[in-house]
């Protein structure tokens, strides 16, 4: 993994890979909600938020965690996804974890200004309220305590591979843009 | 199976499997194409299902409604709305069967539509799960349409396939026919040229085969030729073409010892008066010019007929000799030939007129030669003295009964009802004097004396019976096989072979005698068969059939029929015995035979001389080749031995 991130973006982008794999061994072991916070802290700090137009001269790019670790910058979604497969190969549950797009309001309470995010949410039972882990702020904050975050639809890796998760170059995965990410992310080596 | 067979089946076999594969590969990957468009249509039906419904009030009859508006579209099998806990809130299912499509085409080419999945949250809440799935039925419908259509235009080339393929192997085919035909042809001595075909591989060799074919052809006319040319040279005299004097007297030696012959008959002789003078007067090329016409006028009188000789004797003296004539026909006979030669009006002079003499005396088998030529001089000379013709009779009255057309018909009818002929042997040795054959013939005995062949087969041949006797003679002959185990040699009428129920009987006959069969010859006499040998072949292939062999006799004057009847699987040849009198005196006959023998043993058929008088003549038959004798010295050898 670390050559692969080394011969595509160098020795910084090898060397933070290094650096991510050594983090990750010192958080196992912790309770899952520790693990949230490190994990939520320590991309949110290494990864400079910036547009896929800016990092990958493409309107939008998912990239994989290698690629936004090694290139230590990436837009909401790259944060989650590095995230989110991060806690997955802690051992995180598959159904407590989901990609949720968001209307988030920008500029404070009373702005009437909206983008589109992704945050990662994390369901401790089905029916609790989330936490929500956002590159915006470095806290984790419960959902409800996020007035500023209106949730549209969430989704997880489930309703992806049902059914036939053998036949992953079967075509019509190849336009799936998550079975897409995840053929990128075994070519590199890297299978939470 | 031939080869062309094979390679059509080959080709056929190919193209299946060509079409077949084909066929396989589309449909599959039309299965693999449908299957992904169910899974695309699947997940994103529940994509969208789930996203109304993360934006509408969450109460029960909303999702109901919800879901039955995506799945009364009628695209979807089943779609199922669960809550997080895995309860089923909301279900539709319809039957998936696809109407009109085979069951087997179900069941061979499983198709598998995965269900698609999304996740249905009211805000932060999550409220549950829907999971759709396509239905297959459309998909189905539209793979055995499109395997029906692909199908039928592959079974439509494929048939095309199959006729364009037949039929260029029968345009492949028709001229290797023929090539197999003209080989076959040469085989049995007919030499064609056949036309190149059109197939560049194949022409070479039917080109190769026309010069064969030729080159063969040439070569057995070229040998057939000199042989024809060597026995004239030998036998016959140079100006007319008749028979020479040496050729006419061995003729008549065989006559008067032949037992197959008419035992009594008729010698003529003409003799055109005043030679020397003509020869003085016209000069040597003239008269030679006069006797060849004269030698034709005589040809030309005389009735064809099988045994009739007519040779020069002498510079103007030509002989005649007729077996089985009486002396009143000789008469009637020279009178003929005489008025023809001078219908010829040919004149010399007003004192020379060209002038003939001419006598005739009857003869029986006992004479001899030498006698015989003293009596026709002496009838000559008194022709010459008291002019006109002059006929005499033999020393001594003819033994053959003449009974009449109805009398021979009677007499040949009740012998054969009452078994009554008999049979005499005559015996064929190796020069070394080892049995090849006895040669058996039909004696018929009467009350006054007993019959040769030659005397009743004649008279059998005009009423009709000669099949009936030589079938008779054959019956006898394989009585006899059981007696000993000497092979035998039977005599058929040339005349037998066209009469309808002669094979049929000979067939029947030859089954009697079993593994005996291959000790049986039967022997045909060359003189009387036509040229295109007619009859021998249906012959040949009963006798070939049972194992029995077939020879010629009397051979001799058609050979250039010799490479035809290498064709009928031929055993042997019996030379003419007028090729063998006095053959160790006479070079040319000794280059024939030579000839003949060469030309025999090339086509692997023995050769046997007829009518060895003496040991001098075995001796030269001997050396030339010839494979076994028959005749006096023959019967003697064997009754000394």
């Amino acid at each position: 993994m670390r050559q692969v991130a080394q011969q595509r973006f160098g020795q910084t982008g090898g060397e933070a890979v290094e650096a991510w794999r050594s983090a990750l061994g010192g958080w196992r072991g912790l309770n899952e909600e520790e693990q949230l916070r490190r994990i939520n802290e320590y991309f949110n700090r290494r990864i400079r938020f910036a547009d896929d137009s800016v990092v990958w001269s493409q309107a939008d790019y998912w990239a994989t965690p290698l690629e936004t670790i090694a290139r230590a910058a990436g837009d909401c979604e790259d944060f989650v996804f590095a995230k989110y497969f991060t806690l997955r190969e802690l051992g995180v549950a598959e159904d407590r974890l989901r990609m949720t797009y968001v209307r988030a309001q920008v500029g404070g309470a009373g702005s009437s200004v909206s983008q589109a995010h992704m945050v990662l949410s994390y369901y401790p039972t089905p029916d609790a309220v989330p936490l929500v882990l956002d590159n915006l702020i470095t806290e984790i904050r419960a959902a409800s305590a996020r007035p500023d975050l209106v949730p549209v639809f969430s989704f997880n890796m489930q309703g992806v591979f049902v059914g036939g998760a053998a036949r992953a170059t079967s075509p019509v995965d190849r336009v799936s843009r998550w079975r897409e990410l995840l053929l990128r992310m075994r070519s590199e080596g890297y299978t939470p | 199976m031939s080869l062309l067979r094979r390679l059509w089946v080959s080709v056929v076999v190919a193209m299946t499997v060509v079409l077949v594969g084909a066929f396989a590969v589309s449909l599959f990957t039309a299965r693999s194409y449908f299957e992904q468009q169910l899974t695309a249509q699947a997940s994103d039906g529940a994509v969208s299902l789930a996203l109304s419904m993360s934006q509408q009030s969450k109460d029960v009859a909303t999702m109901e409604l919800l879901v039955t508006a995506l799945f009364d579209g009628g695209h979807y099998r089943q779609i199922r709305f669960t809550d997080p806990s895995g309860r089923v809130l909301v279900e539709r299912i319809q039957d998936d069967t696809a109407e009109g499509v085979p069951g087997w085409l179900v069941a061979l080419v499983p198709m598998e539509a995965r269900p698609g999945q999304a996740l249905v949250s009211d805000g932060w809440r999550q409220v549950g799960k829907v999971s759709v799935v396509a239905a297959r039925s459309y998909a189905y419908r539209s793979l055995w349409r499109g395997a029906l259509q692909l199908g039928s235009v592959m079974l439509a080339i494929g048939l095309f396939w199959a006729m364009a393929v037949s039929m260029l192997l029968r345009w492949v085919r028709r001229p290797l026919d023929e090539m197999a035909e003209q080989a076959e042809a040469i085989g049995a001595g007919q030499f064609r040229v056949i036309e190149e075909p059109r197939v560049i591989e194949l022409q070479s060799m039917a080109r190769a085969l026309n010069r064969m074919s030729e080159r063969i052809r040439a070569l057995f006319s070229e040998q057939a030729g000199r042989i024809a040319r060597l026995r004239d040279e030998g036998s016959h005299d140079g100006g007319t073409g008749l028979l020479n004097r040496a050729a006419f007297n061995g003729e008549l030696r065989r006559v008067l010892s032949d037992p197959d012959v008419a035992p009594g008959g008729c010698l003529a002789v003409l003799r055109i008066a005043d030679l020397v003078v003509l020869n003085q007067k016209l000069g040597r090329a003239r008269t030679d010019e006069w006797l060849a016409a004269v030698a034709e006028a005589l040809q030309d009188g005389l009735e064809a007929g099988d045994d009739v000789a007519l040779g020069r004797l002498g510079g103007a003296e030509f002989g005649v000799l007729v077996p089985g004539m009486g002396l009143a026909d000789g008469r009637a006979m020279l009178e003929r030939l005489c008025s023809a030669v001078t219908a010829l009006d040919l004149e010399v002079d007003a004192a020379h007129r060209l002038h003939l003499d001419a006598a005739a005396v009857a003869y029986r088998r006992d004479d001899t030669p030498g006698e015989l030529m003293a009596r026709v001089d002496s009838a000559l000379m008194r022709a010459e003295a008291e002019g006109g013709i002059v006929a005499e009779p033999g020393g001594s009255p003819l033994p053959i009964p003449v009974p009449g057309a109805e009398g021979w018909r009677e007499m040949l009818e009740g012998a054969l009802a009452r078994h009554e002929f008999t049979l005499t042997s005559y015996p064929v040795l190796t020069s070394e004097g080892g049995l090849v054959h006895r040669e058996y013939m039909l004696r018929l005995p009467t009350a006054g004396a007993v019959l040769t062949a030659g005397q009743f087969m004649p008279a059998a041949v005009r009423v009709g019976l000669a099949a009936a006797c030589d079938l008779e003679a054959l019956r006898l002959g394989i009585a006899r096989l059981g007696e000993s185990s000497e092979p035998i040699a039977i005599n058929v009428a040339p005349r037998s072979l066209i009469e309808t129920d002669f094979l049929d009987g000979l067939d029947i006959l030859l089954a009697t005698a079993g593994t005996g069969a291959s000790r049986i010859a039967v022997e045909v006499s060359e003189r009387g068969l036509d040229a295109s040998l007619a009859g021998l072949e249906a012959l040949a292939e009963v006798l070939a059939r049972h194992g029995a062999h077939l020879g010629i006799e009397h051979f001799g004057r058609q050979l250039a029929a010799l490479p035809r009847l290498y064709a009928l699987r031929l055993a042997y040849l019996k030379l003419d015995g007028s090729f063998v009198a006095s053959l160790h005196e006479n070079p040319g006959h000794q280059r024939l035979v030579k000839a003949i023998v060469d030309v025999a043993h090339g086509l692997e058929v023995a050769v046997y001389a007829e009518q060895v008088h003496t040991a001098e003549e075995w001796a030269a038959a001997s050396v030339l080749g010839v494979s076994g004798m028959t005749g006096p010295e023959a019967s003697r050898r064997l009754a000394a031995a």
